[in-house]
């Protein structure tokens, strides 16, 4: 999961809200360890960060900016291309260029650069990188000896042991490319409405079934977050003491039962609704999109910044 | 004691030097909230793409048996499990002392409603998550799609049923068939991953050697993520699925009768034909990929001069020296500053570089300024 919003010194943050909503939450930052309610703290978390994340897209999505004014296919084709160009980019020269194009559209388009950069580079790219580490040492890339850890004939190891500059480079290209994929993944999302990118999707051939349960359980997901947070939180407040790991795990697994049994009978009042409101099993769409004159000047523009990263590919 | 430590490495450090990382690898799955949402980057494309094209018939024979059980209800059930599936995959389960694992529960929605129906409502899932969440990668969302939503519901419901048989919901024998069935299933999954993950290095080198995507093999990624799932994510899904599935035996027992879906009947309509507009591209997009190798095959040439000067600057007695290191970083730029000057010297690169990041950011600058002048032209 990305890191969640900063409320407070984020620029973004409209005036329409009043001061006391946006005071940080002081009971949700105290840890109670005794009590070993962490795993609930956790999830709220990660509920939040749903309901900001909606947020946010709504209010970048509908400033007049650069990707804004695209049509949404166009956005999808153009973004996925780049996409799938770092995941055959193996240069760390052109992958760092692809991020600075990343960062030039975002800041084009009108989004807060630091909360870009922290949703983007500050969590999945740094585990990467540590993680790839041992793949850096000697034991696994050969090549020239950049850090040494252990003296050659230490504990009987021939080379020693020592991290490789050819196995750095490789943790670098390796932290870089889920980055860029998340930064152009991101600048369709929040500068897209969700139904506009599936509109889009389904202009492009995919069943209008299947976009129709994408639309639905997109929607949804913010009702199945209400009812599911509203349980823990209930079960956060409601707790004294200590609890043992076994109650709690008790706890959730019922807790995603009684989940499912709600989201059961919802669906079947829903189903109910849309059938009342003439819903005939065909699922409609009432998108339509024009390509302009900006779409194809968008496209030439991107062909070219795609042929001189390929070009750079071939020098670096 | 100098002896002892000296006894350690020598006879357990130096016959296991690879499987140090083993536990390294697997607690990064579960600690970086990954469970195994493979991120973009660590598979290859020459994989993921095929992978992603594989799942298509998938998709299309899932949504054709879920379509015949459910009528037209299947549009608001199926998104409704959709939502439930992302959820759950939120919730922290307690392990002990404070740390907490996340749920994947694509076995509880297959024993609940059948694998087919599982396989769209956990795709979804994951479209949404990899889309809106950036948790597993789009590049990667076949690999991911085939593990979580194939490869765990499928051997858990059929583990599962193999065990329960024709035994009532929420008796023992049920309830040990959907603890048996959720473990197998999730540790299938994680061996499918950890497979997909070793396969890199044997398939996608640079000319030097290095890994050019996942850089452990299969020695290293099959035992790590095993471990970790096998010790901390597999039991803890096994218990959620198990105390999960006897509440509802218990407090909505209707719900088992009504819903399970009846997996006779093959599909008769031909999913080549109906998904024709789709496939087409899609073979395009597989036609093309060696296109892509064309491209990245120039990093071939990058290695190449690499190799040489890694052979020619490797000096296994002087290499502290501070200069070595800063040319084993960056040889491809200093080191043609230091002897000859050919054409591909420091400033030609680094000129190059800044010439095309120019070119790059004034297109876009410039399509921005057309864009917004386009855009106030329309609401005059």
């Amino acid at each position: 999961m990305p890191t969640p919003n900063n409320m407070d010194n984020n620029p973004e943050t409209p005036s329409d809200i009043p001061s006391w909503l946006l005071e940080k939450n002081q009971a949700g930052n105290v840890k109670v360890r005794s009590s070993g309610t962490n795993f609930i703290a956790k999830s709220l978390h990660h509920f939040s960060e749903v309901f900001e994340n909606e947020f946010f897209c709504e209010r970048y999505a509908s400033k007049p900016m650069m990707l804004q004014c695209l049509d949404p296919r166009v956005k999808v084709i153009v973004l996925f291309a780049f996409m799938l160009f770092s995941a055959f980019a193996s240069s760390i020269v052109i992958l760092l260029a692809l991020a600075i194009v990343a960062l030039l559209y975002a800041k084009l388009s009108g989004l807060d650069m630091k909360d870009y950069v922290r949703r983007v580079w500050a969590y999945i790219p740094l585990i990467i990188f540590i993680f790839s580490i041992p793949g850096a040492s000697s034991l696994f890339t050969k090549g020239t000896p950049l850090l040494t850890i252990l003296q050659p004939g230490t504990f009987g190891l021939r080379g020693g042991l020592y991290f490789t500059a050819s196995g750095f480079k490789m943790a670098i290209r390796l932290a870089l490319r889920p980055g860029i994929s998340l930064s152009f993944a991101f600048l369709l999302l929040l500068t897209t409405r969700w139904t506009r990118i599936t509109g889009a999707l389904a202009s492009m051939h995919l069943p209008l079934l299947l976009v129709s349960i994408f639309n639905m359980a997109y929607r949804y997901i913010f009702v199945m977050s209400d009812m599911a947070s509203n349980m823990m939180e209930a079960r956060f407040l409601r707790t004294v003491g200590r609890l043992e790991a076994a109650e709690n795990r008790r706890f959730m697994s019922r807790s995603v039962a009684h989940l499912f049994i709600k989201s059961h009978f919802l669906s079947e009042e829903i189903y109910d609704a849309m059938v009342c409101r003439g819903f005939t099993g065909k699922p409609v769409s009432v998108d339509s999109f024009k390509i302009s004159s900006i779409d194809i000047l968008f496209i030439i523009n991107n062909i070219v910044i795609l042929l001189v990263l390929i070009a750079g590919e071939h020098l670096f | 004691m100098k002896a002892s430590v000296e006894f350690v490495f020598y006879y357990v450090y130096r016959p296991m030097k690879g499987y140090l990382t083993v536990p390294f690898v697997g607690l990064f799955f579960e600690l970086g909230d990954f469970s195994m949402h493979i991120p973009d980057g660590y598979l290859a494309p020459q994989t993921t793409i095929p992978a992603l094209v594989a799942m298509v018939p998938v998709w299309a024979v899932a949504f054709n048996k879920v379509k015949k059980k459910l009528s037209e209800k299947r549009i608001p059930t199926l998104a409704l499990c959709a939502a439930f599936s992302f959820v759950i995959m939120m919730f922290n389960v307690p392990v002990a002392g404070g740390s907490s694992a996340h749920a994947v529960g694509a076995v509880f929605i297959a024993i609940l409603l059948g694998p087919w129906a599982a396989v769209i409502s956990v795709s979804t899932a994951l479209l949404i998550q990899a889309l809106v969440f950036g948790d597993g990668g789009i590049m990667a969302f076949g690999f991911n799609c085939f593990n979580m939503a194939v490869v765990m519901p499928f051997t858990g419901y059929y583990i599962y049923k193999l065990i329960a048989g024709k035994s009532k919901f929420g008796t023992s024998r049920n309830l040990a068939g959907s603890f048996i069935g959720s473990y197998v299933g999730i540790n299938l999954a994680a061996f499918c991953a950890s497979v997909e993950f070793g396969i890199q290095p044997l398939l996608f080198k640079a000319a030097d050697g290095t890994a050019l995507y996942c850089p452990y093999p299969l020695s290293v990624s099959i035992p790590s993520m095993m471990f970790a799932h096998g010790v901390i994510a597999g039991p803890i899904d096994a218990i959620i699925t198990t105390a999960a599935i006897a509440y509802i035996a218990k407090a909505a027992p209707q719900l088992f009768t009504q819903d399970q879906i009846v997996l006779a009947g093959e599909p008769k309509v031909s999913f080549f034909k109906r998904y024709k507009a789709m496939l087409i591209p899609l073979g395009v997009l597989v036609v093309l990929t060696p296109l892509g190798l064309i491209a990245s095959g120039t990093a071939w040439g990058e290695w190449g001069t690499d190799e040489m000067k890694a052979a020619v600057g490797y000096i296994p007695k002087g290499f502290a020296a501070m200069a070595d290191k800063w040319n084993a970083l960056m040889p491809d730029y200093s080191l043609p500053a230091l002897g000859d000057s050919t054409a591909g010297s420091i400033g030609g690169y680094i000129l190059s570089a800044v010439v095309g990041m120019v070119l790059i950011a004034g297109l876009i600058i410039l399509t921005s300024v057309l864009i917004k002048k386009a855009q106030k032209g329309k609401k005059k």
